[in-house]
């Protein structure tokens, strides 16, 4: 009888449990990989497509910043904006104004002595923020689809 | 919660606004990065029919140079995000992301302020457009 209270207790946790760790969740997932920056950037490319993901928007982050201020060093540091047109716009049915959070962000960071760091953002983090239980939905299964890419990433 | 501020427009050409979005940008410091015409890439790709929508990604050099010297991975949050989409046949809602509301997600004392100005920026390009 002692055992099946703390069974019961047990399981009566679990939720809280899993609250927790949606709460204390990272807001990206990353791999740092051996490899030239442009190796990377394609390998990342070919991955994402190959999970559905085209890259609509890069931007290289250095280059804009070394042509607008003086004297900063930066390594070369791109954003992509990758996207999957069907849950953009399954998102967009739910949230009109989604497109704030659109594209999502796939970091590719040269960390100097030829290593190189592939950070792709969590949606999940930042839609369970929007408390819509629909887009935390879409968000986990786009949060599935990176890091199975992340994953392939070698 | 409330994660972005918006206004709404009326009786002026989705360009026009796009332009004087663009205009009030310029004066805040932000370049405007990237540009995603949302209605012809779900067109393109779904072959679906959607209202006008823009998507602009907007960049203060100096303050995304703070930003990342703060936080590596806050490239995963920029450029900040304004939309500008038609809601009815005379009216276009403008709104910008609260990068103070975005920054919740991540826990760093340093943004806190930066995103708090950006924000004040980014609320006067509002009132601007």
């Amino acid at each position: 009888m002692k055992n099946y209270k703390i069974i019961l207790l047990l399981i009566m946790l679990i939720p809280i449990q899993t609250v927790m760790a949606q709460l204390q969740e990272k807001y990206y997932t990353s791999k740092t990989l051996n490899g030239t920056f442009e190796e990377v950037t394609r390998k990342v490319t070919s991955v994402l497509l190959e999970q559905g993901f085209g890259v609509i928007t890069e931007i290289d982050m250095d280059v804009k910043l070394k042509g607008k201020l003086d004297d900063i060093e930066m390594n070369p540091y791109k954003i992509l904006g990758v996207c999957d047109p069907s849950f953009a716009y399954q998102s967009i049915q739910f949230e009109e104004n989604i497109g704030l959070f659109l594209p999502c962000k796939v970091l590719v960071k040269d960390l100097g002595n030829g290593s190189v760091e592939v950070v792709m953002v969590n949606p999940v983090v930042l839609m369970s923020m929007l408390g819509n239980k629909d887009l935390i939905e879409i968000a986990a299964k786009v949060n599935d689809k990176f890091n199975a890419a992340l994953q392939q990433l070698q | 919660m409330n994660y972005y501020f918006n206004k709404t427009v009326e009786n002026v050409t989705f360009a026009e606004v796009i332009e004087s979005v663009t205009a009030a940008l310029t004066t805040e410091g932000f370049g405007v990065l990237t540009e995603i015409d949302v209605k012809a890439t779900f067109k393109k790709k779904l072959d679906v029919d959607f209202r006008n929508y823009r998507i602009l990604g907007a960049c203060n050099p100096a303050f995304a140079f703070k930003a990342l010297e703060a936080e590596d991975k806050i490239g995963t949050m920029l450029p900040c995000n304004i939309v500008i989409h038609q809601i009815s046949d005379t009216q276009i809602e403008i709104a910008a992301v609260d990068p103070v509301a975005s920054m919740q997600a991540i826990e760093n004392n340093n943004l806190i302020e930066l995103a708090g100005e950006i924000r004040a920026k980014l609320e006067r390009v509002i009132i601007q457009s």
